[in-house]
């Protein structure tokens, strides 16, 4: 740091014999003075030297001391400058409007080498200040860059885990859409074959966003493969008991010392029958959309997943019949709130579903989120959404 | 920052917000667990003036009332909706003992 202290540092005044003096002072000091003789001159020889200190003299043509101190404060970027001004004695009214067109500090004079000595050193520590703080700003903007760039790396490989656009699964098509809050996101979802003419599907929301819900969310995803949830969801009497998945991720999941859990839906589908068994385990209810009476409720509620040891878990049953929709939507959807702080609402949601019941089933969950933006109008969402759509096909 | 009354070794906690959600859930578990550690384990959360409690705060509720664990209690008072709502979704009506308003709440853990 020692090397450091020592500085260029420009020095403007008229007056030949007054600069040789300051100049020869600052040298002493260890310090290499640049010389100008006016206003302009200094001005140009900043940009050049790259001199954080200037010691000027206020009397001086072309551009006095005054004028040079106006022009170096207007210059947009570049480093700060510390000006010192040379001033005649007891000169008051010339001190305050120094002070107002931004001079750091005065020098009278006749001044004596051990005044200008205190006034360059008290500048030099200012000015190593602030290339202190500018470095650490720098090391901080780079790490701030190094964070987001990761977490856009991390968002782009949790996205490639989710199966988002549509797609056809034996009698059954799958669309799904996925809005994070943040880059990343505590949403997972999920559908496979099980076999023996089975479909499973789950959808989670790791409560809590960000960086540590996504990581749950993403090592959730990956331990919830087709073989695993046939291996849990299926008993070995061959019935599906996804209540039983649900119990298996609960001891999974479960920590004494942490508050972190997730919600699911899991549920299995007999594709001949239409047949449904699904476990509810604190996810929002998803709605079964079909037939003439309007979007019905999935359950009314089940432990959360991870919150509590001794959580048990129950199976439910539906019948889905050919054309029939399962709509599976995280808190985000219902929670989502206009400018007012109005929340979209479990009675919103159900209209909007049940008036797109004669659309086709892949739109519907671009056209949530479409009015969900709709709703916030143009801010974007406090919370991860996902929307995922299962229809069984009709016969062909 | 919450504000306490003690009322017969009943420890009745006002939150001071309106959300318990992931912005406020932890600065709201730090200070009941506090109290909890300065050996107040009968306590009464009063949520008259919550109006909505995201999944976070649920965490920060359950985290609590595992805290107190058997030592002691935690009951809950003036839910609104919104918050009866996800504690049904949740199950959590079945986890926490809640009441219609402070003087009930006191009355249960004094009997």
């Amino acid at each position: 740091m020692v090397a450091e202290r020592f500085m260029r540092i420009l020095v403007a005044d008229d007056d030949a014999t007054q600069r040789f003096y300051i100049s020869a002072l600052l040298r002493k000091l260890g310090h290499e003075p640049v010389e100008a003789a006016d206003g302009e001159e200094a001005l140009r020889l900043l940009e050049s030297s790259g001199a954080h200190i200037l010691v000027c003299d206020l009397d001086m043509p072309v551009m006095d001391g005054l004028d040079l101190t106006r022009r170096i404060r207007e210059r947009r970027g570049g480093h700060y400058v510390h000006v010192v001004m040379v001033t005649g004695r007891d000169r008051e009214d010339d001190r305050r409007r120094a002070l107002d067109v931004g001079v750091d500090d005065f020098i009278s004079k006749p001044f004596e080498a051990s005044m200008l000595r205190v006034r360059i050193s008290a500048a030099v520590r200012l000015v190593e200040h602030e290339r202190q703080l500018n470095e650490k700003n720098r090391i901080l903007h780079e790490a701030h860059e190094q964070i987001r760039a990761d977490l856009e790396a991390a968002a782009l490989a949790q996205r490639r885990m989710l199966p988002l656009g549509s797609s056809v699964l034996g009698r059954c098509a799958f669309s799904a859409s996925f809005v994070p809050s943040a880059f990343v996101s505590g949403d997972m979802f999920g559908y496979f074959e099980l076999g023996q003419g089975r479909i499973g599907f789950y959808a989670i929301d790791v409560a809590g966003h960000g960086v540590q819900a996504a990581l749950t969310s993403v090592a959730f995803g990956h331990l919830v493969t087709a073989e695993y949830f046939a291996s849990k969801a299926i008993g070995p009497d061959g019935r599906a008991n996804p209540a039983a998945l649900a119990a298996s991720l609960n001891r999974r999941f479960f920590k004494t010392d942490s508050d972190e859990y997730l919600t699911l839906f899991a549920a299995v589908l007999e594709e001949d029958t239409g047949d449904l068994s699904y476990c509810l385990a604190g996810y929002p209810p998803p709605l079964l959309v079909g037939g003439a009476s309007g979007p019905r409720r999935l359950g009314d509620g089940g432990f959360p997943v991870g919150l509590l040891a001794q959580a048990v878990y129950s199976n439910s049953h539906a019948k889905v019949e050919p054309g029939d929709r399962i709509v599976m939507f995280s808190d985000g959807a219902t929670e989502a709130e206009d400018p007012e702080g109005t929340a979209f609402g479990d009675t919103r949601l159900s209209h909007l579903i049940e008036n797109e019941a004669a659309q086709d089933a892949s739109r519907l969950p671009r056209r949530v989120t479409e009015e969900l933006m709709r709703w916030r109008q143009g801010h974007s969402l406090a919370d991860d959404l996902t929307v995922l759509v299962m229809e069984r096909r009709p016969a062909s | 920052m919450i504000t306490t009354e003690f009322s017969k070794g009943v420890c009745l906690v006002d939150p001071n917000m309106s959300r318990l959600t992931a912005a406020t859930a932890a600065g709201f578990k730090d200070e009941v667990a506090a109290l909890i550690d300065a050996g107040n384990d009968r306590l009464v959360l009063d949520f008259a003036n919550v109006s909505f409690v995201d999944s976070s705060g649920l965490g920060a509720l359950v985290g609590l009332l595992k805290k107190v664990g058997n030592r002691g209690e935690i009951v809950l008072c003036g839910l609104g909706d919104s918050v009866v709502q996800l504690f049904r979704i949740t199950r959590m009506d079945r986890v926490f003992k809640s009441f219609p308003d402070r003087a009930q709440a006191l009355q249960m853990l004094d009997a």
